[in-house]
C-alpha cells in the first residue's frame, strides 16, 4: 500500500508517530517541540511528527459539528469563498469581508453606500440559484414576506432588501440585505453561564423569541430551527435586545417552489439536539408553527436545567424523541419549577405534534398563565436580560444556521 | 426490506453470525443509496442532504429498535457508516465518468482547513484508505465520526476505548487528514 509513496511512513513508523504525536499532545504546547528534539532521535520521525503538530487544529470537521448542532465559523475573516470582497451589489452595498457560513448561503459584511453604515448581506449557494425561474420566483415573494414580517416585530432580524449578483463564471447568486448586529448568540453566552437560570431571566431572553415566533405564526410562516445558536444578544450600550436570527427565506422559498409545504413531513435543514420528533421521523406528520413551540420550550427547558436535554449524543436525542414517556421537561433535567409550570412544558414538549399548543402565541400565553401560579423557587429573581461576563463585541454579527456540512455535496448534485 | 429482518440479521451478527453480517450490507447501502437517490433527483433545490441524517433515519425506519441490543445498535452504526461512505463516493464516480473533466462534487470540510476549504468526497477517501492501511482504528473513527455521525462518546462506546483515547485520536486524525487534503 505504501510502496507507491516511498516518503510516506508505512504502519510501523505510523504507530511510532502516533506514539509520539499523542504523547507530545498532552505536554504543553510550548513545551512539545523541545520535549520531542529530546525524546526522538530519528529526524524523519521527528519531522513527520512535527508536521502533524503543525496541522492540529482543533476547529470542528464535518459531521461533528452536525451531531453538535451549533454550527458557529467565528473568524474565518480572511476567507471569501464566493469571491465576493471588494464587489459592489446593485451600485450600493459594497462587500467588505466574509463572516459566517450556513448551509444555504454565506454571510457577508457590507457597507451601504448610499447610508454609509454598515450591513450584512447573505449570499445563498449556486445550489439555490437565481437561474432558477421557480425558486426564483418563490424567493422574491417569500423575501417580500419576510421583509413585512420584520417589519412587525423589531425581535426578527430586519430585512432590508433583496438581489441577484451575477459572477463572471457559475449560476446567478441570490442575496439578502439584512441588519447588521453586534454581539453574540445565546449559544456563546451559554458557553460562558450555562445556567441554571432563573425562570425570570429566562421569560426575559425568551419572551422576544415568542412574541417573534407568534408574529411568524399568525402569518403562516414556521422557523423551524430554534435553538441558542439563533438567538442573537445584542449588545448595545444600555438596550440589551433579542433577536432571532435565520428565517430561511432560502428554506421557505425552496420548499414553496417545490411544493413541499403541503405534504410536510420532509427531511429538510434542522438541528438534532433542537428537533421535534416530526423532524426526525416523519411519521410524526408536518412541520409547522408547533415544531416552533417545541423548540422554544426545549431552549427554555435547558436554560432553567442549565444542562442541555440531548446535547452530543444524537442517538439519545433521536430515540427519546420518539419515546412518549420521557418529555425533556424542566423537573426531568433537574431544574425546580411549579407543577402549573412542568404541566405546560409537558404539553409543548409532547411528542405528538398535535397535542402541544399549536403556535408561540398559545405556549407562551399557558407559561404565563401558569406563573400566576405559586413558584417554589431556590433562587432570587432576577428580571435583567444577561448581560455577559466580559462583554466582548464580536466581529461575526452573524451566526447562520448549522448544517453546513454536507449541504455543499448536496448543492453540487441539486444543481447538476 | 422489512424492519424485522434487518432487526433479526442485527441480532444474528451481533452473535457473531458472519452471513447474517455480510448480509447487512447489502440492505443497508440500498436503503441509503434508495433514499439519497430519491432525494437528489426528484428535487433539485432547497433540499439539504445530510449523509449523516439519513444514516439515523435509516436505523429508526429499518430497526425495530426496542428488541436490538446496545451491541446491534453499534453494529447498525458501523455497517451504516461504512455504507453511507461508499453511496457517496460511487455517487461521485458516476458523476465523474459522466463528466470527465467537470465539477466534482464537494465536502465542507469546514474552514479550519485553510489551504483547500473543499476536498472533494473522492480525495477524503483516497485519504481515508491510506490511512486504513497505516492505522484501521483511526480510519475506522473517521467513518463513524464523518459519514455516521456518531459523536466522540458513542465512537469511544463503539470501539469500547475511553473517550479521550478517541479524543487524542480525533485530534491527531485531523491534523493528518488536513495536512494530506491540503496537498
Amino acid at each position: 500500500m505504501s510502496a507507491t509513496a516511498p516518503a510516506r511512513p508505512d504502519a510501523e513508523r505510523y504507530r511510532q508517530i502516533r506514539a509520539l504525536f499523542l504523547t507530545a499532545q498532552e505536554r504543553p504546547a510550548d513545551q512539545r517541540l523541545a520535549w520531542l528534539a529530546d525524546t526522538c532521535p530519528d529526524p524523519e520521525v521527528r519531522a513527520e511528527v512535527e508536521s502533524l503538530l503543525a496541522h492540529v487544529d482543533e476547529t470542528p470537521i464535518l459531521a461533528e459539528d452536525v451531531a453538535r448542532g451549533a454550527l458557529e465559523h467565528e473568524d474565518v475573516s480572511n476567507v471569501d469563498p464566493l469571491g465576493l470582497i471588494g464587489v459592489t451589489l446593485d451600485d450600493r452595498y459594497r462587500v467588505e469581508a466574509h463572516v459566517a457560513e450556513g448551509g444555504f448561503g454565506h454571510v457577508y459584511r457590507a457597507t451601504h453606500l448610499r447610508w454609509q453604515r454598515p450591513v450584512a448581506v447573505k449570499v445563498f449557494k449556486p445550489f439555490l440559484s437565481a437561474d432558477d425561474t421557480e425558486l426564483r420566483a418563490a424567493f422574491i415573494k417569500e423575501g417580500g414576506l419576510l421583509t413585512e414580517l420584520s417589519r412587525k416585530t423589531t425581535a426578527i432580524v430586519q430585512s432590508y432588501d433583496i438581489g441577484t449578483w451575477q459572477p463572471a463564471r457559475g449560476p446567478a447568486l441570490l442575496f439578502t440585505v439584512l441588519e447588521w448586529l453586534d454581539g453574540r448568540p445565546l449559544s456563546a453566552l451559554l458557553r460562558e453561564d450555562a445556567g441554571p437560570w432563573p425562570l425570570e431571566r429566562v421569560l426575559a431572553v425568551l419572551s422576544p423569541v415568542a412574541g417573534a415566533l407568534a408574529v411568524a405564526h399568525s402569518a403562516g410562516v414556521a422557523h423551524r430551527d430554534i435553538k441558542p445558536g439563533n438567538i442573537f444578544l445584542v449588545e448595545e450600550v444600555g438596550v440589551p435586545t433579542v433577536k432571532l436570527l435565520d428565517f430561511g427565506v432560502a428554506k421557505v422559498a425552496a420548499e414553496r417552489a417545490r411544493g413541499f409545504q403541503s405534504t410536510g413531513g420532509k427531511v429538510t435543514a434542522f438541528t438534532l439536539g433542537y428537533a421535534a420528533p416530526e423532524q426526525i421521523a416523519r411519521s410524526h406528520g408536518p412541520t409547522g408553527p408547533w415544531t416552533d413551540v417545541y423548540a422554544l420550550a426545549l431552549v427554555a427547558a435547558e436554560l432553567l436545567a442549565g444542562r442541555r436535554a440531548y446535547g452530543d449524543e444524537v442517538l439519545q436525542a433521536l430515540t427519546q424523541a420518539r419515546d412518549p414517556h420521557r418529555r425533556p421537561t424542566p423537573r426531568t433535567l433537574g431544574a425546580t419549577v411549579s407543577d402549573r409550570v412542568e404541566a405546560v412544558f409537558a404539553t409543548a414538549l409532547a411528542v405528538d405534534p398535535a397535542a402541544r399548543p399549536q403556535d408561540a402565541q398559545r405556549i407562551w400565553a399557558a407559561l404565563e398563565a401558569a406563573l400566576a401560579a405559586p413558584v417554589e423557587r431556590s433562587e432570587p429573581a432576577t428580571a435583567e436580560l444577561p448581560t455577559a461576563p466580559p462583554p466582548r463585541p464580536q466581529r461575526l454579527g452573524w451566526v447562520v444556521g448549522a448544517l453546513v456540512v454536507v449541504a455543499a455535496v448536496v448543492g453540487w448534485w441539486l444543481s447538476h | 426490506m422489512h424492519g424485522e429482518d434487518v432487526t433479526r440479521l442485527l441480532q444474528a451478527a451481533t452473535e457473531g453470525d458472519e452471513q447474517a453480517r455480510s448480509a447487512l450490507l447489502p440492505l443497508i447501502y440500498d436503503e441509503l443509496r434508495r433514499r439519497a437517490g430519491s432525494a437528489l433527483g426528484r428535487e433539485r433545490a432547497g433540499h439539504t442532504l445530510q449523509p449523516t441524517a439519513l444514516v439515523h433515519e435509516a436505523w429508526m425506519r429499518l430497526v425495530a429498535q426496542e428488541a436490538v441490543t446496545w451491541q446491534g445498535r453499534q453494529h447498525f452504526f458501523a455497517v451504516a457508516s461504512r455504507m453511507m461512505r461508499r453511496v457517496l463516493v460511487d455517487h461521485a464516480r458516476g458523476r465523474q465518468r459522466q463528466k470527465r473533466g467537470g465539477d466534482q462534487v464537494r465536502v465542507d470540510l469546514e474552514d479550519g482547513l485553510s489551504t483547500s476549504r473543499d476536498a472533494d468526497v473522492l480525495a477524503l477517501d483516497a485519504a481515508l484508505e491510506q490511512l486504513a492501511a497505516l492505522d484501521p482504528r483511526q480510519a475506522e473513527i473517521v467513518e463513524l465520526r464523518f459519514f455516521g455521525g456518531l459523536t466522540v462518546l458513542e465512537v469511544a462506546e463503539t470501539l469500547g476505548i475511553s473517550k479521550r483515547a478517541v479524543e487524542a485520536e480525533w485530534t491527531m486524525i485531523k491534523a493528518w487528514l488536513r495536512r494530506e487534503l491540503a496537498e
